[in-house]
Parts: C-alpha cells; structure tokens; sequence
C-alpha cells in the first residue's frame, strides 16, 4: 500500500477520533453510541499500522490490492453501525409512540378530571 | 350493563366528522352502554376546534402516529377504563352505525374479533375498484395459506373486539396497514374470528390512504407484514 495513502488514512483517522472527543465533551453524543466509532477508528489505525504484514493476507483472502481489502473491512464496519442505527431508531419509534398515546390519553384524563369535556 | 368504546380514527376528518358522530347517536342497544372516542391523529385541518366546538369525546394526540398507532391509543383507552367491547370505526363516514348492534350481538355469542366485511353476502352497493378487489383476493389467499382460515375482506377497518383482544391489542399493535396484520395474528393464536355482511358507503369527502402506484408498494409490504406475522406468532390450538 502506498505510504502516502497510509499516512492520509492515519491522519483522517485521527481527526476523526478527535471529533468524536469533541462532540463528547460538548454533550451532543453520549458515550454508549461514541463507542461503535471509536471502534471503527481503532480498528481502521490498527489495520492501517500493520499494513505492511497485510500484504499476505490481502493475496491470502484473493484481494488484488491492499488498499481494496482495508477499504472492503471499513465498509463492512460501517454496515454494520448503519443497521445498529436502523434498529435505535425503530426502538426509538415504538417508544415515541408509546409515548404520543400515553400523552394524549392522560391529557383527555386532565380535561376531564376538569370538566372540560 | 356491558360497556362499549367505539374507536373513531381521525385524521383531517373535519367534513366527515359530524356525520359520523349523529350516526353513532342513534343508536340504542338494550343493556349497553355505548361511548365513542374520536382520537384525533395530529391533523392539520380544523379536527380539533370541530371537535371542541362540538363538545365531542375526543384524544388529541400530540403528533401524526398513522393509522396504527391512533386506533392502538384507543385500545389503550378502552383497556384502561375496562371497557368490555372495542369497536374500530373509520371517521370518513364509510361505514354504517346500523351495523354496530350485529356486531356487538355476534361478539356476545363468543367471539372474539367480528368485523364488517362487503364481500360476503351480496348486500354492499359499493365493493370498490375491480383492481382493489384484486389486492384484497390475493391477500385472503395468503391468509388462507398461512392461517389455513379463509376471510374475505381482510382490509376491513370496521371490527369489534372483546376484552381479551382489547388487553391484547392494547399491548401490541401494528404501526401501518395493521388490519390483515392482527387477523393474521389472532387467528394463529386461536381466537374465534368471525365475518359479517355489511353495507358500506363511498367516500365522498377525502381520500383513500390506498392509490396508483402506491397499491403495488402496499402490496409488497402487507404480503410481508402477513408473513412476519405468520411465522412471529406461535400457533395455539383451543
């Protein structure tokens, strides 16, 4: 793999990972869903560190260039955190709703109980 | 006295609404006591000042659930106030409250789920489109292979239910497209289901959540809905 493509993919890595530290501190993610991407960051550096022992594996797993294989894994990691996402949000859904039904039944209780209705 | 909850979904309803309502007053069963709930689905027309205006029973939900989601909260309210039987009635006026007393009758010889079908019988003026039919035939067939029970109209949105059906719609409900959905599943789970006549009307006002391209999309998705319901609900056999 070509050093210049490692050492782009390190430093994006790494500005990545310093966002993800950013928007911790900030608030605006908690840290049970910061994890799956500091995962994929670690990973992505790992497997770009050893690159050059990956040579091997790359013509082991039938890959025909190194880069093609790091991209592949980053792809699948990243399909893997996309449908986790899906499956948040559904049970986001459920609980909106829920939550909707619970509101407006307690809100008729409410104009009730004051002889609105 | 056994208490009844007539659900009435609504979403930008206003032109039909009334109607519905003078509909439902005019009944009057012997030993029952009748309630509707109109549950106001997030609409943006002037449901909700109708309603306030008319000093009508209603739930005014915060924000747009779908169809699902607004009869679920029905359940819910008939669960929490022990209503004994739920009866689902659209609010665009398409069904008719003559049929309600049938419906209660053949719940109260041990049914569970009764619903209004325009297919059985040749009573209904109004069947719909030659292509809607098609749909729905194809859907009952399905059902039929997966249930091993033949129902006719299985999109039919006027249904009542008993009490164990209220707890357990109350507790799980479909979000879209929930009627051949819950037949599906009540019917593996051995509940007593039963398909009455009923004359139904066109609607005049509003329109039909079903249309053009959109049916072969809900096609697709309900055939799925059945199938996950088939395979997600254990059978149980009384």
């Amino acid at each position: 793999m070509n050093i210049k493509l490692i050492i782009f993919l390190i430093i994006f890595c790494l500005l990545f990972g310093i966002f993800i530290f950013y928007n911790i501190f900030k608030r605006k993610i908690t840290l049970q869903y910061s994890l799956m991407w500091f995962s994929y960051c670690i990973l992505m550096l790992i497997v770009l560190i050893s690159s050059p022992i990956l040579g091997e594996i790359t013509k082991f797993l039938g890959f025909e260039v190194t880069s093609n294989m790091v991209f592949f894994f980053g792809f699948i990691v990243l399909l893997i955190i996309s449908f986790t996402l899906t499956r948040f949000l559904s049970i986001q859904k459920e609980k909106i709703t829920t939550l909707t039904q619970e509101v407006g039944i307690l809100k008729r209780k409410l104009d009730e109980y004051h002889g609105k209705n | 006295m056994q208490k009844v909850l007539i659900i009435i979904p609504a979403y930008n309803e206003e032109e039909s609404l009334l109607d519905v309502v003078d509909g439902l007053k005019t009944l009057d069963i012997p030993n029952t006591k009748i309630d509707y709930m109109i549950i106001n689905d997030g609409s943006t027309d002037n449901t909700r000042n109708l309603c306030i205006e008319n000093n009508l029973n209603f739930i005014d939900l915060p924000c747009n659930l779908g169809i699902g989601g607004a009869v679920q909260t029905g359940y819910k309210y008939a669960y929490y106030n022990a209503y004994d039987i739920a009866i689902q009635f659209d609010g665009d006026n398409q069904h008719d409250a003559s049929y309600i007393p049938n419906l209660i009758e053949e719940l109260n010889k041990g049914n569970d789920l009764v619903f209004g079908s325009r297919f059985i019988k040749d009573v209904s003026a109004f069947k719909s489109s030659f292509l809607r039919r098609l749909g729905i035939n194809i859907l009952s067939f399905i059902i039929k292979v997966c249930t091993g029970f033949k129902v006719y109209d299985v999109t039919s949105g006027f249904r009542a239910v008993n009490r164990n059906l209220i707890e357990y719609f109350a507790r799980k409900y479909p979000s879209d497209y929930p009627e051949p959905d819950t037949l599906v599943q009540v019917l593996k789970m051995g509940y007593k289901v039963k398909e009455i006549p009923v004359k139904m009307r066109e609607r005049k006002k509003g329109k039909s959540s079903i249309n053009g391209l959109k049916s072969v999309y809900f096609m697709i998705k309900v055939t799925l809905a059945i199938i996950i319901a088939d395979i997600s609900t254990k059978r149980v056999i009384k």
